[in-house]
């Protein structure tokens, strides 16, 4: 395969991703040829100008009289991507990009401000650019460095309408995100505005009002007795009534009391050896700055430095109530409970979550919530209670967008300082998934599915028969101390268990279980029984009692670790209310009795859908109903330079989630279901199909039989005019000598060419050969090799957490 | 060569599990069982205690040098009748001083103990081990020679006031170096109590060496250490490795099975096998009349395929290969075709692997380096090449 890569005009292995996007490792990202002339505006040549537009002095202006174009033709070819770059370097404009001389067929429409930008776009109709200027919202500007290029890269758009799990390079089960930038501003306080004192080092013998006694020599301020309320004072011009201020007064040496007051009837701070730090609110009724002696004695100091700069200058908070700037914290005290909090505008909130996350200092008492203020806040209390990290999940807020973090009302009187506060964005939907199960990564996609249940990983909802369960007691596959411990209370029949309305139909439950004390474990799903050997990972007997269900199967995933994911799925054919009973401990299989009074076992993660087989875990915490991982689709890569519609070879080595007799499709395609070339997972069980159509026209159609579909599988397709095969693990196992290729290959989709049929399973690489490869190409191509072999066990057991003290013994043995 | 559909190297394990490295989804991994502790040679060479239901990759020792890859240990039940094994309380000693403690022993150590013989006459012995009559038994235990000459064993009748036997094992030791010493014998009848002795009959005196690890056990060859510290008798609980693949991992229209072991010892019958989990679908690569033996029944049980080898069974490594194919089966074994039958049914249905024919019988004991099986008949240069040491 490492030899053939060069050949390969397109390739996807799980490597990369972002939202909505999967990223293809060949080609790497590469951008063609600038199609603009005179993108600089070097001469007033090339573009069609509008009324409003002159080109002059390198760059093009539009003056905002009128609406009107900058344009100039271009050959874009249709179902290419571009990338549209240019410069505002003055004003802003509101601009829309148009694929056409003056029509309407837009690229984009946005306000652009001084600074770099770009536009990506595929290309569907019109014959140029138009850069067509508004004076709707924007105003004059000046824009220059206008490029565009095509886009060569095969990247796959993504698409899933909600968050999913995976399991993680860690081997543990995530929620996939990707997280932004810190949104907050000045989380830590630390922001200080300029100087605000002149002079304040005494450099000069200036800029400050010296009463009797008072003198400025040697680089300090200096009182030789000096008397009462006789002081020194600078008017401080900067500085603005209400907003608070970090004063600095180093005092190298005192006697008597001295003070320092901001404003004539401002507060006033007394003074003692060392540096004083004072942040407070400038709350006199001037400007100035007065230190003097608050004593009837007379007193002596000396002063090095007198310092004034605003806290928060850019007024990124907002306080309320008694909350106060502290020195690079906020401080919240009240003994009679006051609404108090600070916030900050957190712009362009999307329909996320947001992780909110701060420390608490000098914790003394009280209650602290965070969320997003508005009229409907959604704040939750962060049960502080000692100084440490607190860190709170919250869903955006429609009607505001205002960090909040205050003082929570039930916690009564309060007194603690909070710093280092941040807010990421938290995005979910629409994120790849990049699983790594049995510890080689693949990309996972999966079809939409409910987990009915609305406590997946909460026992307090559920029944329970001579068990108690301690949630949160152990760690889960998640990582996390959130498996819950269930402990048997007698001997006999012991089980916890949730009740379920079904319609007919298959049904699977899963649950996630670890050993401490039983080997076996019964489990019910309706009527449906089936027991499992928890500490080896097999399966024990089966069957159905009644009439209501028919078993189907059972199954046991390792989760590393030793937990076990137990799965069992069968058929209900009698709708109605019925039971999951998701562990009942028993003394060995077939038996429905514990053998053991006080014995444990760990439980994590119940999952009921309506399918027949189990997929990834879908956490619920209490939603009626459950909580549906949406359906994930991933097309939209490649384009005609990267496919050879003439002839070339398709190959992808890809598995099945189940024999669940349908049709699940990988293609290359020309837009259409017309031309064609699509790689499926068949409606017979544990089929592989390989079918081209050229003008509609079936023109190879192979299926051949694996042994299993859910085990990977490397597939190859060539194709060519009258040579056509199928290769599926080395071996070529149909050929077809006649028939035409597909016309106008120009995507690869997940489907089958209409968004129908998509590929749900797990895809390791896809790849996309330019030309027919030969057959030891293609054995090489599709055939395992030792290495590959080798990584394949190690990771799995990585995965597995195996003892793996000799895993270079099968390393250098396996010499196959 | 084509790619096993099942390969197991012993190289990663966890509790009640083997893995094989093929199929890469975890349904070749074998599912292992022990109701006890035992111990093995670890990475390091020494002997060490491993906990109940898990796997022993045996670390053997060959000419001094501990091999850098491991064999999967399987060994039946067994007991060790010496109490105290790793020390000399409850021993008589006559014109012998031990010194305990006095050398790091096969576990690493500081528990062996020095046995300085003064004068003629000397006897160190346990005098009171209850047995069986007209039993075979195995006496082992470590020894590390210092000195002197004439070290000899004794095992005496105490129910009929006779001696069973003396032996020499000087040719069984070596100066300076740890050694397993190990004497096979048969109660006579009558016999429900013996001693064991450690005697040195050479007028060279002083006779000098170190002891640690003895081992009485109801079997004609010797097993792993069984620690016996508390002083009361030890058992090792049988082991079983079981039930590796499913009817997705192997081809039953045709195939070939390899294996690379070492059987535990040259008399008995064991199996490893390839089944529908019944006697009417099985494919067996197996020792039969102390010979290596390959078999393949099919559909009703009947046999499509018996090729027995004049091969004497060994204890040595041997690699032997057995293929599959409507009227097509061939043995192999260390690189040569011992036979070949050209008449006879595929199995059907086959879905696992075990080390043992069916249930518990015949059971491969042994040290397993190698199980695969191919999707395919291997070829005679192929097979020849799988199966060459």
């Amino acid at each position: 395969m490492t030899n053939l890569l060069y050949k390969a005009s397109i390739v996807t292995t799980p490597t990369a991703y972002g939202v909505g996007v999967l990223n293809s490792i060949k080609p790497a990202y590469a951008l063609g040829e600038n199609l603009i002339t005179n993108g600089n505006f070097a001469t007033d040549s090339d573009w069609t100008k509008g009324s409003a537009w002159t080109i002059s002095s390198g760059v093009a202006s539009f003056d905002d009289t009128s609406n009107s174009s900058l344009s100039q033709s271009i050959s874009f070819t249709t179902s290419k991507s571009y990338k549209i770059s240019f410069e505002i370097t003055s004003g802003s404009g509101s601009i829309a990009f148009l694929s056409s001389n003056g029509a309407t067929t837009y690229i984009t429409y946005a306000t652009y401000t001084v600074g770099v930008h770009t536009v990506d776009f595929k290309y569907t109709t019109g014959v140029g650019l138009s850069i067509f200027a508004s004076t709707f919202l924007g105003g004059a500007f000046s824009i220059d460095n206008v490029s565009v290029v095509e886009i060569t890269d095969a990247d796959f758009d993504f698409t899933r309408a909600s968050s999913a799990t995976r399991v993680n390079p860690d081997y543990l089960i995530e929620t996939v995100s990707i997280n932004s930038a810190n949104l907050v501003q000045n989380g830590n306080f630390s922001e200080e505005g300029s100087e605000q004192v002149v002079n304040g080092d005494f450099a000069t013998d200036s800029d400050w009002s010296k009463g009797t006694g008072w003198t400025i020599n040697g680089g300090k301020l200096l009182s030789a007795n000096s008397a009462q309320y006789v002081s020194v004072n600078q008017n401080i011009l900067g500085v603005t009534l209400g907003k608070t201020y970090k004063t600095t007064i180093n005092v190298s040496s005192i006697s008597g009391g001295y003070i320092v007051k901001f404003g004539s009837s401002g507060t006033i701070y007394t003074l003692s050896l060392g540096l004083n730090t004072i942040n407070a609110v400038w709350d006199g009724t001037n400007n100035g700055l007065a230190i003097y002696n608050n004593t009837s004695s007379v007193g002596n100091i000396t002063i090095d430095n007198v310092s004034v700069k605003q806290v928060d200058p850019n007024d990124n908070w907002t306080l309320g109530g008694v909350a106060e700037f502290g020195n690079n914290l906020v401080h919240f005290e009240s003994n009679s409970n006051t609404y108090s909090y600070i916030r900050q505008d957190i712009s362009s909130l999307s329909n996320s979550k947001y992780k909110i996350q701060l420390e608490v200092k000098n914790y003394v008492s009280g209650a602290c919530q965070v969320g997003f203020s508005g009229s409907s806040p959604i704040l939750i209390n962060l049960n502080i209670t000692s100084n440490g990290i607190y860190t709170a999940i919250v869903s955006s807020n429609s009607n505001g967008d205002d960090l909040e973090i205050s003082r929570e009302y039930t916690g009564g009187n309060f007194n603690f300082d909070i710093t280092d506060i941040s807010v990421i964005e938290i995005q979910e939907n629409g994120v790849p998934r990049l699983d790594y199960t049995n510890g080689t990564a693949s990309i996972l996609l999966e079809n939409q599915s409910t987990n009915l249940i609305p406590y997946s990983n909460n026992t307090s909802s559920y029944s329970k028969a001579n068990i108690t369960a301690t949630d949160n007691f152990t760690t889960s596959p998640e990582g996390q101390i959130n498996a819950a411990k269930l402990l048997t209370t007698s001997t006999g029949q012991c089980n916890i268990k949730t009740s379920f309305t079904a319609a007919a139909g298959n049904y699977t439950g899963s649950i996630f279980l670890k050993k401490q004390d039983f080997d076996f474990i019964y489990v019910e799903l309706g009527g449906a029984y089936a027991w499992f050997n928890i500490s080896t990972g097999a399966t024990g007997n089966s069957g159905n009692y009644g009439s209501d269900w028919t078993f189907l199967s059972h199954s046991v995933e390792s989760f590393g670790n030793n937990w076990y994911r137990c799965i069992i799925t069968g058929n209900c054919i009698n709708a109605g209310g019925y039971n999951f009973r998701s562990m009942q401990p028993v003394s060995s299989n077939g038996s429905y009795n514990s053998n053991l009074n006080n014995g444990t076992t760990f439980w994590f993660g119940c999952q009921l859908e309506a399918l027949s087989y189990a997929t990834s875990y879908i956490p619920t915490s209490g939603q009626s109903g459950g909580v549906t991982r949406a359906a994930e689709t991933l097309n939209n890569a490649g384009n005609s330079d990267l496919i050879n519609s003439t002839e070339g070879v398709f190959y992808a080595e890809i598995s099945a989630l189940a024999n669940d007799g349908t049709n699940r499709c990988i293609s290359l395609y020309d837009g259409t279901v017309n031309n064609r070339l699509t790689l499926l997972f068949g409606s017979t069980n544990n089929s592989i199909r390989a079918l081209i159509k050229s003008n509609n026209a079936s023109t190879f159609d192979a299926t051949h039989i694996v042994n299993s579909t859910l085990n990977f599988h490397k597939i190859g397709v060539k194709y060519k005019e009258n040579d056509f095969a199928l290769w599926i693990d080395g071996v070529e196992v149909a050929t077809d000598s006649s028939g035409a290729t597909p016309i106008g290959l120009n995507a690869l989709t997940f489907d089958t060419g209409n968004g129908g049929q998509n590929l749900y399973g797990r895809c390791k690489s896809v790849a996309v050969f330019s030309e027919a490869l030969s057959d030891t190409e293609l054995a090489c191509l599709t055939s395992t090799n030792n290495r590959e072999i080798f990584l394949n066990y190690y990771y799995r057991m990585q995965y597995v957490g195996a003892n793996t003290e000799a895993l270079s013994c099968a390393e250098q043995t396996f010499n196959i | 060569m084509a790619t096993p559909s099942l390969a197991m190297i012993p190289s990663a394990y966890a509790d009640s599990k083997v893995y094989s490295v093929l199929p890469n989804n975890g349904d070749g991994d074998f599912t292992f069982d022990r109701a006890s502790t035992a111990t093995r040679v670890g990475q390091n060479g020494l002997i060490e205690t491993v906990l109940t239901d898990i796997p022993r990759l045996n670390y053997d020792i060959s000419n001094g040098v501990v091999q850098s890859c491991p064999s999967l240990l399987l060994e039946p039940a067994s007991t060790n009748l010496v109490p105290y094994s790793q020390t000399f309380t409850g021993w008589s000693l006559t014109n012998a001083v031990e010194t305990p403690n006095a050398l790091i022993s096969p576990d690493g150590n500081l528990n062996a103990s020095k046995i300085v013989t003064s004068a003629t006459g000397l006897d160190v012995k346990y005098t009171n081990i209850p047995v069986a009559a007209n039993t075979v038994y195995t006496y082992s235990f470590y020894c590390n020679y210092v000195g002197g000459l004439g070290l000899q064993g004794r095992f005496y009748d105490n129910t009929n006031g006779a001696n069973i036997e003396y032996y020499d094992y000087m040719n069984q030791i070596e100066e300076g170096k740890w050694k397993r010493v190990t004497r096979t014998f048969t109660t006579p009848s009558g016999c429900s109590n013996i001693q064991i002795w450690y005697l040195a009959a050479s007028s060279t005196f002083p006779v000098t060496a170190y002891y640690w690890g003895a081992q009485l056990e109801a079997l004609s060859y010797a097993t792993s250490y069984i620690p016996t510290l508390s002083g009361a008798i030890q058992t090792r609980a049988v082991e079983t490795c079981n039930d590796a693949g499913n009817a997705s991992t192997f081809n039953s229209t045709e195939g070939t099975f390899f294996i690379k072991v070492n059987y535990i010892n040259t008399t008995e019958s064991f199996r490893i096998s390839i089944s529908d989990n019944t006697s009417n679908n099985k494919i067996i690569l197996a020792t039969l009349n102390n010979k290596y033996y390959y078999e393949v029944r099919a559909v009703d049980a009947s046999i499509s395929a018996s090729i027995l080898s004049n091969i004497p069974q060994t204890t040595n490594e041997v690699l032997l290969a057995g293929t599959w194919k409507q009227n097509e089966f061939k043995f192999f074994v260390n690189g040569t075709k011992i036979g070949e039958d050209t008449l006879g049914n595929s199995p059907n249905g086959l879905d696992t692997v075990r080390f043992n024919n069916l249930s518990t019988n015949q059971p491969f004991y042994g040290r397993a380096r190698d199980i695969r099986v191919y999707n395919e008949a291997l070829s005679d240069a192929q097979l020849t090449v799988l199966t060459t040491l």
